[in-house]
């Protein structure tokens, strides 16, 4: 097989239309949820003046920001609309479009005062794959009760390597910041036990703690998330991998939130690898 | 190299313009797929998303919303800092503030914040943070005596709201946790401590005053 009939199969081949609409579900039920979540988002321009003294005229540029706070308000409400309304599936290409654009204006809201850079808060996925599927062609027939209905895969699949993206640099991060130093028994003890002390009012009874004295586990936990984080992509490619690596990764999340107490707000998007057609016929 | 370039003050307004033409360019390929979706137009997209998202993931540079996903990255260090807010009654009593009063911000946004930019602010402005968070802790006290949700991010979905990607534990869990009368005054307080000194014994912090409003 030539290199173009590979990169045809993998973008062009057709898949399920069932799957693009549960993937604009999940999508836009994500960004809803971390919106619901962070109720006044533009309040945060009502902070003191001070706050916003690291933020230039090309980063607020950047983000479009510099309207006053009712009109973020008023945005802010559109937001919720448009989501609702790509949820819904409710004119979906422009609601999906207008949600991304208003995703990628606010998601900087939560930490434009220290960094530009919000990933790992809920909506950066969210942002981009909804402007993706927003791109797709008559996305206006992809329904979830409908069976048989066909759509090309590129969006979803695009949508799906940004996602594996999260864990391949993760793991890529730790290998080039750190080395093979990242991956010891001492390391994650540290990380186990700081965490837990940063972040917990009894940090003595928590399980980070408790695993910190166990070096097998810790050795487990630091070779295990390391190796899940750069073999993850797989689940692109290989059936196999999404039936092993899938429920590892929501185990991964539980552990992480659990031991570490670190959250991961996109781990419902995992269910974009699903294939809910093959569930469906199947049952 | 990375000092060099991190004190030319053009540099830093320049990447902001290039990040958002990256996301632009993105968007014009997408919007023109949506136009006419033919398979050449397609893999333009594909291939743009593809060669970016890549790009800033083996680089570490971010271009959001392309993103590096580097966490928890460094090795961990012996000794750590973080910090607390105490609001003070009018007895002169402390009480350590929950810091879900400063959402929708995330306590590490502040913190982080706070560390790089409150030493080198002038008393005028330190006074305007201080009063910020005297106002904010007062809010959040009444509005627990009141039965209310502490922090902003639960109005809606209560205990159902997304918790912050660092998942703090509550300060504050009832009535008991903050005075009757109002909070007069608020001061932020550093502490630092050596990991596994504090792991044999939980009270090795060292404590400093970092802020006091009024001072």
């Amino acid at each position: 097989m030539t290199a173009r009939e590979r990169w045809d199969g993998f973008w062009h081949a057709p898949t399920p239309a069932r799957n693009l609409a549960i993937a604009r579900i999940l999508l836009a039920g994500t960004a809803l949820w971390m919106v619901l979540s962070r109720v006044d988002l533009p309040s945060v321009l009502a902070y003191p003046a001070e706050m916003w003294t690291g933020v230039g005229a090309a980063r607020r540029a950047r983000f479009f920001l510099g309207a006053p706070l009712v009109g973020e308000r008023v945005l802010y409400a559109a937001l919720h609309a448009t989501l609702v309304a790509a949820l819904c599936g409710i004119y979906p290409r422009v609601s999906c479009f207008a949600s991304g654009l208003l995703l990628y204006h606010f998601a900087p809201f939560e930490t434009i005062i220290r960094s530009p850079n919000p990933y790992l808060r809920g909506m950066t996925i969210p942002a981009l794959g909804l402007l993706i599927v927003s791109f797709a062609p008559r996305m206006e027939t992809w329904r979830v009760f409908a069976r048989g209905s066909q759509a090309p895969a590129w969006p979803l699949r695009l949508v799906q390597v940004l996602l594996c993206q999260i864990y391949f640099f993760a793991g890529y991060a730790k290998l080039v910041t750190s080395g093979l130093a990242w991956p010891t028994v001492e390391n994650v003890r540290r990380y186990l036990l700081l965490l837990n002390q940063g972040l917990s009012n009894a940090p003595a009874g928590s399980l980070g703690y408790a695993l910190a004295d166990v070096p097998w586990a810790c050795a487990l936990l630091a070779w295990g998330g390391l190796v899940l984080e750069l073999v993850f992509p797989l689940v692109l490619v290989s059936r196999a991998a999404r039936l092993i690596l899938l429920p590892l990764a929501v185990l991964f999340h539980v552990a992480n939130g659990l031991l570490f107490r670190i959250f991961f707000q996109n781990v419902f998007l995992l269910l974009l690898f699903v294939d809910w057609e093959r569930r469906r016929s199947s049952s | 190299m990375m000092e060099t370039l991190s004190g030319l003050p053009w540099l830093r307004p320049a990447l902001d313009v290039a990040r958002l033409l990256v996301f632009a360019a993105f968007v014009a390929l997408g919007v023109a797929v949506a136009r006419r979706p033919d398979r050449g137009r397609v893999d333009r997209l594909v291939a743009y998303v593809l060669a970016v998202s890549l790009a800033v993931g083996l680089t570490q540079v971010e271009a959001w919303p392309f993103t590096n996903w580097a966490l928890v990255h460094g090795l961990a260090p012996a000794r750590m800092s973080s910090w607390e807010i105490e609001g003070i009654d009018a007895a002169g009593r402390a009480w350590p503030v929950d810091p879900r009063v400063l959402q929708p911000l995330a306590p590490e946004e502040f913190g982080s914040w706070m560390f790089a930019r409150v030493p080198r602010l002038p008393d005028d402005a330190r006074a305007r943070v201080g009063l910020f968070l005297l106002e904010r802790a007062e809010a959040g006290r009444r509005r627990l005596l009141g039965g209310e949700a502490v922090g902003g991010n639960e109005l809606l979905l209560g205990p159902l709201a997304a918790p912050f990607h660092f998942q703090q534990k509550p300060v504050w869990q009832g009535p008991a946790d903050v005075p009757a009368a109002p909070f007069v005054a608020v001061r932020v307080q550093v502490l630092e401590w050596d990991v596994e000194a504090r792991r044999r014994d939980e009270s090795a912090v060292e404590r400093r005053e970092f802020l006091r409003y009024p001072s």
